[in-house]
């Protein structure tokens, strides 16, 4: 009955966008007849016009349409219709929800190019360094091409390398790389250190994994802070004696474990102490940090251990490695003392910001993945984005099948090994998502033993290196990939395989080989595979001697990306031949590609669902891009994590009702709706979380906002000097303004101690006179505060002329980080402890938002007080030699 | 710019609520068709159940909204006291996040609607029946129609009040009803004094003033007393290489609040509840001595015996409705879970205990204070005829609403006063 209304809704916001569609339409032939050049002055003369009447909605569509002939000049792809309305959706800062294979990238291209016409540098973000990269070096050759700079970040860059590239037109990055820029700028100690320009318009790629799934993890830059090592030792030897329901108790839900009175007990006798929670030698939180360390967290499941013996986490969503950050509370320690690697320093956080706060400082944001649909409503709720779809431009004909539940682990990885084998026998594609590196490698090996050939991607430093190429073959006759996470985003698997790519990679690879080896063993190797025979003669007439140099070879490569041959003909001959070889194989790919459509495309395999049903399509989202064919199917089986934990006594007694005959499965669309409902309430479980984790963020959003503002001030403004003779007269009327109210006698002295302080000398304070008005005593402190000011300034200065603008400034920039820090970990306790108002009836965040905002006050006070307390304390010894 | 959005955000919310609550107030003053409009008045506030009722709707003839927010008052607290004696619904409430808590409020929206139609059915057709003169089945039918939509109704805008998070719509409800009677009250007020010498009533006036504000003011020190208990997380115990000092740590705001009255009002709900019955027999026991000379002795007792009665329950109460919602076995678990500790305390079973001693205390004292309260007004009462001293449910909820909603205005304001710091 609802249908016809939403249906017509949904169109109603797709109309608004179609007659601007139109209007885009119509500029492709005037376009088509312009040169290059020409088109380049057009967009020069669009960009003055924007600059100066700053109305967008006059160039748009033209703007739009010359990035779509750009487009097809440089990529020889157009931009369908339905991209362009996915192009508007972007630039009115909302999600466009489009299919996989719809060319995610190239629409982007589209508000990118309008943005980073303001000149203040647009951000597209990715979710890891590969994607990046990729994008920047095929889809930004169209920003290039019309004349704008792309810049790339990259983890391993310097910071000079990441300044230049933040001032492109365009900059691709990550979410990581970009938050830890925007944390690293604010702890800078000069302005040239700072990387980034103010935040202005970005698209995210992936929108759901950065926003919703990553939402919940901090980005925490920390430092090194003491902790004693060998109490990680002894409790996890302890660890292991301790046993589970006797001595302790786990609530995998929710992640906690819990000692029981005997395990209390145990413990100390264990230890040789009195209390597991004295103050003096606290015991506690290394026993269960070393407990959890055992239970609820595995090798190769949420951890890797790395050549280096590191203890590398493993993205429960994205299957990738995140190097570099470490658990916090001592549970990394645990871990390293668990897998007996050395024990690093226990890190203290010196600054944080969640991925919800660091994106809504864009004065606009947009961003686009294929399901945001399923969480409509948070995108709407926390960040104010409308989630709009965009129709595909050729319909889904994928197929997904009923999920099959198997009673047990080992039932279902038989029946998945024989799907392997099934589709193998008829040469179709297959890729399995799994769920941990761990399973991933179970079900190879179980491959292995049936001799069916496979290709395996996680997050392995091995298996990592191959990826592109993988993934750019995974489409091929008869492939059979098995895959973490990792293949669920940005992956793009064309059937028949992505041979550009491939070549693109073997290339390289054979290219940087070439250097390091002797030629002619690099061609008689094992590696060397068909794809690189034709380029054999080119090489060889080439010449080895000039490929040593790394100029010749960097333009090489670019060349390949670029495509734009040059005016050089020992790299034309070598473009030429790329060329001829792939346009060769072209008509070979086509067959292949036709032949594996009638065997029925790509088959998606999962081997468990998700906790998230957005994971879950993304993975049979790799299927069925572009109109292709295509099928899925999930095999579960009952004691799979999300079953166990959230079934519920639905799924049991359903279960019970069936009455389960050995092996095989169960398939009914109740289980798999009751199936659904658990993850439902996961998802919401999660959301729920994340929005509790956003209202309470928002107080400690604004006290970073004002901190870090007021710190760029510092690094920007010439002299402080005015600043910090304001702070002086502040903190003496604070403290002359306590004093008036105080009626403790005992804590005169202490007054006039801080007051002291402040002056830098001793000075015997008036009190009584300020019993009555303040503002007498107050005026004489400000002077004699002026005084000594300018006294210790004149001492500094003789000896050494400007020292007391770098003092103020370096004083005032360590204060500002030494007390945020300290802030940081005292809003984090209160953050822990505040919960537990509500016993009293009390709301937790109200009580919280009041609770954190006194911290701040104290905090800003200390800071002005102990500035000037360092500068009056400071001397200039001379080095007489 | 901040600032003024957070303004401009409070003042929409504000706007919002006090809309709904003249919503609600204007149900009151349309009539249910077919009934006379003072058909109330008429003698039947002798019935304890439609006394109550009227407190609580704070008018006196049958308009839609008449039943109001009472039902799903009441289906509130059964869902509540149920809650922990069945593990299916103590589950949603505690495990299953919001999803749950949706499921539960769901539960008592089902609840209400059934509640709402028992009440609107028993007013339909034992009040009004016997003094309406064009009785039928149709109009007792449509009476039971409009005040359980209209009790629905007040339902849905004490939902969306609380959505606003400024405070608790039913409570809100409530106060607006009981503010809507005070004119009636002060009308009575008057009356009382009119016809004594105006001079001499002053000074009286004045006295039950100055008592008033004093029993305010124990109100708001009861309500807002509770009890610290400092406690002290692992992580906590581990910064000891921070500048912290340990007297610092210990001095912070991690402690769990308990409330001296914790139960709130719901004691006294209960127990004026129960009281009835107690009071019955006595009552009908009685009642044959009231015809003799021993009257004066009669009535002397049974306003002593009411009077232990009550006293007694509302103490009972207090401790009962503690032990439902504070389980001291619960919260030393989560202590655990949480890896928190009392200092001084061992965790398990030592917490437990400690805790079931300071909660049970608690509860005696608070019941204590309540029973005081409760009684204490009704002396005052006797020789000033005001009818919100007569009340103390009323006020209680009067200061707890005004208390809890200026603490959620501060605490959005607070937002607002980081723009004015440099």
């Amino acid at each position: 009955m609802l249908e016809p209304f939403f249906k017509n809704y949904f169109n109603q916001s797709l109309t608004k966008y179609n007659s601007q569609v139109d209007a885009i339409n119509n500029f492709g032939p005037m376009l088509s007849n312009l040169s290059d050049d020409e088109i380049r002055q057009r967009v020069q003369i669009l960009k003055q016009q924007l600059l100066s009447n700053k109305n967008e909605a006059d160039i748009i569509c033209e703007v739009f349409a010359i990035v779509r002939e750009a487009t097809f000049r440089t990529l020889d792809i157009k931009h369908f219709d339905v991209q362009l309305i996915g192009g508007l959706v972007l630039n009115d800062g909302q999600i466009a929800e489009m299919k996989t294979g719809e060319g995610k990238t190239i629409v982007a291209l589209l508000p990118t190019f309008l943005n980073a016409l303001y000149g203040k540098g647009v951000h597209v973000v990715t979710v890891n360094d590969y994607l990046a990269r990729r994008d920047a070096e095929t889809v930004g050759r169209v920003h290039r091409f019309l004349g704008l700079t792309v810049g790339l970040i990259q983890e391993d860059m310097s910071p000079e390398e990441r300044k230049q590239n933040y001032q492109c037109d365009v900059v691709y990055v990550t979410n990581n790389e970009l938050g830890f820029d925007y944390l690293r700028d604010n702890m800078a100690f000069t302005q040239e250190e700072v990387v980034q320009r103010p935040l202005f318009y970005c698209v995210v790629d992936e929108v759901d994994s950065i926003l919703i799934d990553e939402a919940r993890t901090p980005l925490i830059i920390s430092g090194p802070s003491e902790a004693p090592t060998q109490k990680y030792l002894q409790t996890s030897q302890l660890a292991r004696v301790l046993q589970k329901n006797i001595h302790y108790i786990i609530d995998e839900k929710n992640q906690v474990v819990k000692l029981t009175d005997e395990g209390t007990l145990f413990c100390e006798q264990a230890l040789k102490i009195a209390d597991l929670y004295s103050p003096s030698d606290p015991w506690i939180s290394y026993v269960l940090n070393s407990i959890k360390a055992k239970e609820l967290f595995i090798r190769n499941t949420h951890y890797i251990v790395n050549v280096e013996e590191e203890v590398i986490i493993v993205d429960e969503f994205t299957g990738r490695t995140m190097a570099g950050r470490r658990w916090s509370d001592g549970l990394h320690q645990a871990i390293e003392s668990k897998e007996n690697l050395p024990i690093q320093d226990e890190s203290q956080t010196l600054a944080s910001i969640t991925y919800q706060n660091l994106f809504l400082l864009y004065d606009k944001l947009s961003g686009m993945t294929g399901t945001a649909k399923t969480e409509e409503l948070e995108f709407e709720k926390i960040y104010g984005l409308k989630v709009i779809p965009i129709p595909t431009h050729r319909d889904v004909k994928r197929k997904d099948f009923p999920d099959l539940v198997y009673k047990n682990q080992y039932l279902k990885w038989q029946a998945i090994a024989n799907e392997c084998i099934k589709m193998n026998e008829i040469d179709r594609p297959v890729l399995i998502g799994t769920t941990t590196i761990e399973k991933s490698e179970l079900l190879a090996a179980l491959l292995s033993e049936y001799n069916v050939p496979y290709r395996l991607l996680n997050a392995r430093p091995e298996n990592i290196e191959s990826e592109a190429e993988i993934v750019s073959q995974a489409g091929c006759r008869g492939a059979i990939t098995i895959s973490t996470n990792m293949a669920g985003r940005g992956t793009d698997i064309a059937l028949g395989g992505n041979l550009e790519s491939l070549l693109k990679v073997k290339l390289k690879k054979f290219i940087s080989d070439l250097v390091s080896a002797d030629f002619s063993t690099v061609l008689k190797s094992a590696q060397f595979d068909e794809f690189l025979v034709s380029f054999v003669p080119v090489f060889e007439t080439f010449g080895l001697s000039k490929l040593n140099e790394s100029s010749v070879r960097e333009d090489l490569l670019e060349y390949l990306n670029e495509g734009i041959i040059p005016d050089r003909s020992d790299i034309t001959d070598f473009i030429t031949a790329y060329n001829s070889f792939l346009k060769e194989r072209a008509a070979i790919l086509l067959e292949e590609k036709t032949l594996i459509t009638k065997l029925g495309g790509l088959h998606v395999i999962g081997t468990e669902r998700h906790e998230s049903r957005r994971i879950d399509n993304q993975l049979r989202g790799r299927s069925g891009r572009q109109g292709d064919p295509g099928s899925s199917r999930f095999f579960l089986s009952l004691d799979d994590k999300l079953l166990r934990l959230f079934g519920g006594d639905q799924i049991l007694n359903l279960l019970q009702n069936i009455g389960l005959e050995d092996d095989a499965p169960i398939q009914s669309p109740i289980l798999t709706k009751s199936l659904e409902s658990a993850q439902k309430k996961v998802e919401v479980y999660y959301f729920d979380s994340r929005k509790q984790l956003f209202e309470y963020d928002q107080a400690l959003t604004m006290q970073r906002n004002g901190i870090y503002s007021e710190r760029k001030r510092v690094l920007e403004k010439e002299s402080l000097r005015d600043w910090i003779i304001e702070y002086g007269e502040r903190s003496l009327y604070d403290i002359t303004l306590a004093f008036s109210t105080n009626t403790n006698l005992a804590l005169d002295k202490f007054f006039a101690l801080k007051t002291q302080e402040l002056l830098g000398m001793p000075y015997q304070v008036k009190w009584e006179s300020a019993k009555g008005d303040i503002n007498v005593l107050l005026n004489n402190l400000k002077h004699q505060f002026q005084v000594s000011y300018t006294l210790k300034e004149a001492q500094l200065e003789a000896i050494e002329p400007g020292i007391m603008r770098e003092l103020e400034r370096s004083f005032l920039l360590q204060q500002i980080d030494f007390s945020w820090k300290e802030h940081l970990q005292k809003i984090s306790a209160l953050r822990d402890s505040i919960r537990w108002r509500s016993y009293g009836q009390r709301d937790p965040l109200t009580d919280y938002k009041k609770e954190s905002y006194s911290t701040f006050v104290t905090m800003l006070n200390r800071i002005r007080h102990q500035v000037i307390y360092f500068i009056f304390r400071s001397k200039i010894t001379i080095d007489f030699e | 710019m901040e600032q003024s959005t957070t303004r401009s955000l409070l003042k929409g919310k504000i706007l919002k609520i006090l809309t709904l609550l003249l919503l609600v107030r204007l149900g009151l003053y349309i009539p249910v068709p077919g009934v006379e409009l003072d058909i109330l008045t008429q003698g039947q506030t002798s019935n304890p159940m439609f006394g109550f009722a009227k407190t609580l709707v704070g008018n006196s003839f049958l308009g839609i909204g008449s039943l109001g927010i009472l039902p799903y008052i009441n289906a509130s607290i059964i869902i509540q006291l149920l809650t922990p004696l069945f593990p299916n619904l103590e589950r949603l409430q505690k495990e299953e996040g919001e999803l749950g808590r949706q499921q539960i409020s769901r539960y008592t929206r089902y609840l209400t609607c059934i509640w709402a139609i028992v009440l609107s059915s028993a007013i339909a057709f034992f009040l009004i029946k016997p003094i309406t003169f064009g009785w039928s089945l149709k109009l007792g039918l449509e009476i039971v129609l409009s005040l359980t939509v209209g009790s629905i109704l007040s339902m849905w805008f004490a939902e969306l009040i609380t959505e606003e998070s400024l405070g608790n719509g039913s409570s809100m409800i409530i106060f607006i009803n009981i503010v809507g009677g005070i004119p009636n009250n002060l009308s009575s007020l008057s009356k009382t004094f009119s016809a004594a010498n105006l001079a001499s009533a002053i000074p009286l006036l004045l006295t039950g003033l100055g008592i008033y504000l004093g029993i305010v003011l124990i109100i708001i020190f009861f309500q807002e007393s509770y009890k610290k208990i400092t406690i002290v997380s692992a992580k906590q115990l581990n910064l000891t290489t921070s500048a912290q000092t340990q007297s610092e740590r210990l001095a912070n705001n991690s402690f769990i609040p308990l409330k001296l009255n914790q139960g709130g009002i719901m004691p006294l709900v209960f127990s004026s509840t129960i009281a009835v019955v107690f009071m019955y027999p006595a009552q009908i026991l009685l009642s044959s001595a009231l015809l003799t000379n021993a009257a004066g002795l009669a009535s002397k007792l049974l306003t002593i015996y009411s009077f232990g009665i009550n006293f007694v329950l509302v103490i009972f109460f207090s401790c009962f409705y503690v032990s439902l919602v504070l389980k001291p076995k619960d919260m030393s678990e989560n202590l655990g879970k949480m890896a928190y500790s009392i200092p001084g305390i061992r965790q398990g079973k030592e917490t437990t205990k400690y805790l079931e001693k300071v909660i049970n205390r608690l509860a005696f004292i608070g019941g204590l204070f309540l029973a005081f309260l409760a009684f204490f007004p009704l002396f005052v009462g006797n020789f000033i005829q005001f009818g919100l001293f007569k009340n103390l449910t009323s006020l209680l909820i009067l200061i707890g609403v005004i208390t809890d909603t200026t603490s959620q205005i501060t605490g959005y304001l607070v937002s607002t006063r980081y723009e004015g710091l440099k």
